[in-house]
């Protein structure tokens, strides 16, 4: 695939972690890739698969959740729903002829702004390798 | 009676006694026999009487070097006393086991001395009075002595008891594990028969109350590592080498030695060796740092030079001494001649029949050895064993050690993140006496301010369900971890949100498949514009 | 006076729809007698010129059932719009695509793959595939173009009323029928049917969302009076409208979702699967991956019959290297 094509990744981070981890890793002023557009959630229990299925209708490539790690989420278990909805989700995706790494659930926690940053990184070299997410008019009548 | 007599007799057999001397029933009718077996012993019998005074004379004539113990009532205690004052008996070479007729027994015999029997007994004590040999004393009437765990299994107690000298209130308890009453072994009543308050209940039984209450303050403390997990330091296998709160119990005046600090064989230690960081600052045991140990390693220290003059070696990591006067105590116990040597106490081991500590000394610069005649290892802090049951209990999330977790590790160190849930003392993080005590207090400060507020202030993030929505599938009820919904049984059947305990997770509008759920100020509308928002720029 | 008129077509379907009309029995004689039925394939014999023939907007309803995948379904539909004032969109295929919308997990290619060439009752050595057009010494034939994609009919012309199910329940007909005589109409864009879920109505006894393990609704026999979903049974009910009467739920069989999705969720299948994972008892990496083995087809359970309606509609189709065929 093209290696010009610049993924556009949503990111849904929970507040308490994911997203102090990000905050982290901007303040510790390190580089990683713009791809990741991140909208904050009071937890990743909040994901609801309807905003996956959304983000790739409008035409994002991928898509990051990121919560805090088993047994440290803020409100006691809802990194726990996340980790049960996002695989399956994953797998009817696969149905759909969506590609398993192009949604992706990460724990990271608030002192893991180099773990943030790397995950993005890395997500965004994958997607970039798969290409994008709509081909060509691909996905309506045709 | 019986099982307690037959536990009594296992216990001696396992302790070393070649032989338990009792009745048997054998080729129908009871005689003595000598039980080697613990599998035997549940054949004791008690009755009829059968005198054994001269079976014991015998058997300790013929095998004059061995321990044995004996089933003995009151008169063959007697005889015994009357074959020793002749010198056919010996005392030392027998541990008796007293048993108590039963009334018929006395009966038969025409027994004619007193049956002092625990259960019947008034407690009036004239006996002691009349008794011309003073053989029996008013002593605790408990029977069951078991380790002491205040004293770290040091010393003994009984099955009723003060838990330590400043217990909090200063009364006896009984303990439901061994007290032969409440395991229901006995009728003893022992302690009951000398009460004078006759506070000692008959009967004894949990009782359960549900008390509505405000708020919870979570105090319940700390445990300590537990050194076998360490095995280069052969804790347990070798003698001399103790824990740090043993070394507390030994140098205590209320303590099982009262206050003399001295070796397992009695003598007094000459040199002593405190290793820093037991399972501390370890990344095979825990890797944080248990804040008080350098402070007591030091105090200790001191208090061996004290006691005994021997020489002190203090292996350690880093010293952490950053307290009101600690950098200044610091000095002190160097002056006084204890050795800090860098290095962290690597092994500990025995060489013919002389502890050796292993360790590096970084300022050397290579590796030593410590000849020592007692070892103590400080042990780090950790959070107590059941704690996974009290936060499951409380709702309250565990950090990655198992402390408690608090709101915010700078501004909010004794919050919880449920409300009115706080956390007091080292349950939340090991912390010495001050800072224990400043932390609790704040805490205790912080629930006496809500409760006195009369309101409380919640954060506008919570979840609303639309009744004209929700068909009460139930889906979402299970899934709050607050509990915070419930189904509103009042004629429309829907599930209904509690704004007080609701904290906005967004878990029960995310699962809600009616879309009856919306999650204030972040609603799925408000979501859904963002994703739109940032895809289509 | 003029009767009014009336029309029903039927586009990707079954057939079952124009059944339920049928069901109506001795009823569907006073709707034949007050009102004119202009255009109606299974039934009467009329043809497409007929229909051109009638005035734009004199229709006053039409019940429309049936997905839209191939061009001649989405002429009429179009043609009926104009002749139309009212179009209803008729049973579960024309309100979210029904089961014929199974199909955009695949593409023509595939179908015609399999359907013309592959199958093993087929008899066509010259591998002969429909074409839209077809030269013949008569002259030319031309059949509709197959879409690739199947459409529910308001993704295709605007449509008035929603009635879904499969099919729409006798009851919720003659609703339709007796609000067109009496002229109460519902306003414009509803579904007629229930605003709850099917939960709502179900009779079952609801303890305790909690679920450890998911059973194919063979491999146990469910208790008739317990809630299907907490038995382990996949039930779409709580992610389904309601008003069907509960007809499966008293055959003892779960849910398959043919009322389609309440009023605010845009996507039916995303819902279900939320909240029966939400349930799941699975906290552990080998629980999570035993959930994963116990829900077999999770696109084909929970999109049953919205998949054209739901927000991917489709599979993602594969990229085509240019020069291949």
């Amino acid at each position: 695939m093209s290696r010009h094509f610049e993924p556009r990744i949503v990111g849904f981070l929970c507040n308490w972690c994911a997203y102090s981890g990000a905050d982290l890793a901007g303040t510790s002023r390190l580089q990683y890739p713009t791809n990741v557009d991140i909208i904050r959630v009071m937890c990743s229990g909040r994901v609801d698969p309807t905003f996956v299925l959304k983000a790739f209708q409008l035409g994002a490539d991928g898509v990051l959740v990121c919560g805090c790690h088993p047994g440290d989420c803020h409100y006691n278990e809802g990194n726990y729903k996340a980790a049960r909805r996002i695989p399956l989700l994953k797998k009817m995706l696969s149905q759909l002829g969506i590609e398993d790494e192009r949604v992706r659930l990460e724990w990271v926690s608030a002192s893991e702004g180099e773990r943030f940053a790397a995950i993005v990184n890395e997500m965004t070299e994958q997607i970039r390798e798969l290409g994008p997410f709509s081909r060509d008019g691909g996905g309506e009548n045709g | 009676m019986n099982e307690f007599i037959i536990e009594r007799a296992s216990q001696l057999l396992e302790d070393g006694c070649d032989g338990v001397i009792g009745l048997r029933k054998r080729w129908g009718h009871v005689g003595p026999y000598l039980f080697t077996n613990i599998d035997e012993l549940k054949d004791l019998a008690l009755e009829p009487r059968y005198p054994l005074a001269a079976t014991i004379c015998r058997l300790q004539a013929r095998w004059p070097e061995k321990r044995l113990g004996a089933v003995l009532r009151g008169c063959d205690e007697r005889a015994l006393k009357k074959l020793e004052e002749r010198g056919v008996y010996r005392r030392d070479g027998l541990t008796p086991i007293g048993v108590v007729c039963s009334q018929e027994q006395a009966e038969e015999c025409n027994c004619e001395k007193p049956v002092y029997t625990t259960f019947d007994c008034t407690g009036c004590w004239k006996c002691i009075e009349k008794c011309e040999e003073e053989a029996i004393t008013r002593i605790n009437v408990c029977p069951i002595v078991v380790p002491n765990e205040f004293d770290q299994g040091l010393g003994k107690r009984k099955a009723i008891y003060i838990p330590f000298a400043q217990a909090v209130p200063l009364k006896y308890t009984r303990d439901p594990e061994h007290c032969l009453k409440l395991t229901k072994h006995l009728d003893c009543k022992g302690c009951h028969n000398v009460c004078e308050a006759k506070s000692v209940l008959d009967e004894d039984e949990a009782i359960e109350e549900t008390i509505e209450v405000g708020a919870i303050l979570i105090a319940t403390g700390h445990d300590f590592f537990h050194a076998p997990l360490l095995p280069q330091y052969n804790y347990g296998r070798f003698p001399n080498i103790i824990e740090s709160m043993e070394f507390e119990r030994l140098c205590s005046a209320s303590g099982p030695t009262g206050g003399k600090f001295v070796l397992a064989d009695g003598r007094v230690p000459e040199s002593v060796a405190i290793i820093h960081c037991v399972g501390s600052r370890d990344s095979h045991a825990n890797s944080y740092c248990s804040k008080v140990c350098c402070m007591h390693a030091m105090k200790q220290a001191h208090l061996v030079k004290e006691k005994t003059g021997a020489q002190v070696y203090e292996l350690y990591t880093d010293i952490r001494a950053s307290g009101k006067g600690y950098e200044e105590f610091y000095e002190r116990v160097q002056r006084e001649g204890v050795l800090f040597i860098r290095g962290r106490g690597a092994e500990v081991v025995m060489q013919a029949d002389q502890l050796v500590v292993k360790a590096e000394d970084t300022g050397l610069g290579r590796p030593i050895t410590l000849p020592v005649d007692l070892v103590i290892l400080s042990t780090g802090m950790t959070p107590r064993r059941d704690s996974e049951m009290v936060a499951r209990t409380f709702h309250i999330t565990r950090d990655r050690h198992g402390f408690f977790m608090e709101a915010h590790p700078k501004l909010r160190p004794f919050h919880s993140n449920t409300d009115g849930l706080f956390l007091g003392g080292t349950c939340q993080a090991p912390r010495d006496i001050p800072d224990t005590v400043a932390h609790a207090n704040a805490a205790a400060a912080e629930v006496l301010s809500l409760l006195a507020r009369g309101k409380v202030t919640i954060e506008p993030l919570t979840a609303e369900i639309d009744p004209e929505r929700c068909s009460a599938c139930l889906i979402c009820i299970l899934l709050c971890p607050y509990q915070a919904i419930s189904l509103n049984g009042k004629g429309a059947n829907v599930a209904e949100v509690n704004e007080v305990l609701c904290k906005g997770c967004g878990v029960c509008v995310a699962a809600c498949p009616t879309g009856a759920i919306t999650a204030k100020h972040f609603t799925d509308q408000q979501i859904l514009a963002q994703i739109e928002g940032v895809l289509t720029t | 006076m003029a009767k009014p008129k009336i029309a029903l077509y039927w586009a990707a379907s079954c057939g079952g729809c124009d059944v339920a009309v049928l069901d109506t029995n001795e009823k569907l004689l006073d709707i034949a007698s007050i009102a004119d039925i202009v255009f109606w394939p299974i039934a009467l014999d009329f043809k497409y010129h007929h229909l051109e023939a009638v005035g734009d907007g004199t229709i006053e309803l039409c019940l429309f059932n049936g997905a839209i995948r191939s061009s001649e379904q989405e002429k009429i539909a179009r043609l009926l719009r104009a002749k139309s004032k009212v179009m209803v969109a008729f049973g579960a295929c024309a309100c979210f695509g029904g089961i014929p919308a199974l199909a955009n997990f695949t593409n023509r290619d595939e179908i015609f793959e399999r359907a013309y060439l592959e199958a093993p009752s087929n008899d066509n050595a010259s591998g002969t595939l429909p074409q839209t057009l077809t030269k013949v010494n008569e002259g030319e034939l031309e059949l509709p173009e197959f879409f690739d994609t199947v459409s529910n009919l308001d993704q295709v012309v605007a449509v008035e009323y929603f009635m879904p199910g499969c099919p729409p329940p006798v009851d919720l007909i003659l609703k339709v029928v007796d609000a067109f005589a009496t002229g109460q109409l519902p306003p414009a864009g509803s579904v007629i049917a229930s605003d709850k879920t099917l939960c709502d109505e179900c009779d079952r006894t609801k303890e305790e969302k909690k679920i450890t393990r998911i059973y194919r609704p063979h491999e146990i026999i469910p208790d008739p009076k317990r809630c299907l979903l907490e038995q382990g049974i996949i039930c779409c009910g709580p992610a389904t409208r309601g008003g069907c009467g509960q007809r499966c739920i008293k055959a003892n069989m779960p849910c398959r979702g043919c009322f389609g999705p309440p009023t605010g969720v845009i996507d039916q299948g995303a819902k279900m699967l939320s909240a029966l994972t939400s349930t799941y008892e699975a906290s552990e990496e080998e629980e999570i991956a035993r959930l994963l083995t116990e829900l077999v087809d999770p696109a084909g359970t929970f999109y049953r019959f919205s998949m054209a309606k739901s927000l991917l509609r489709r599979k993602r189709p594969v990229p085509v290297e240019v020069g291949a065929r």
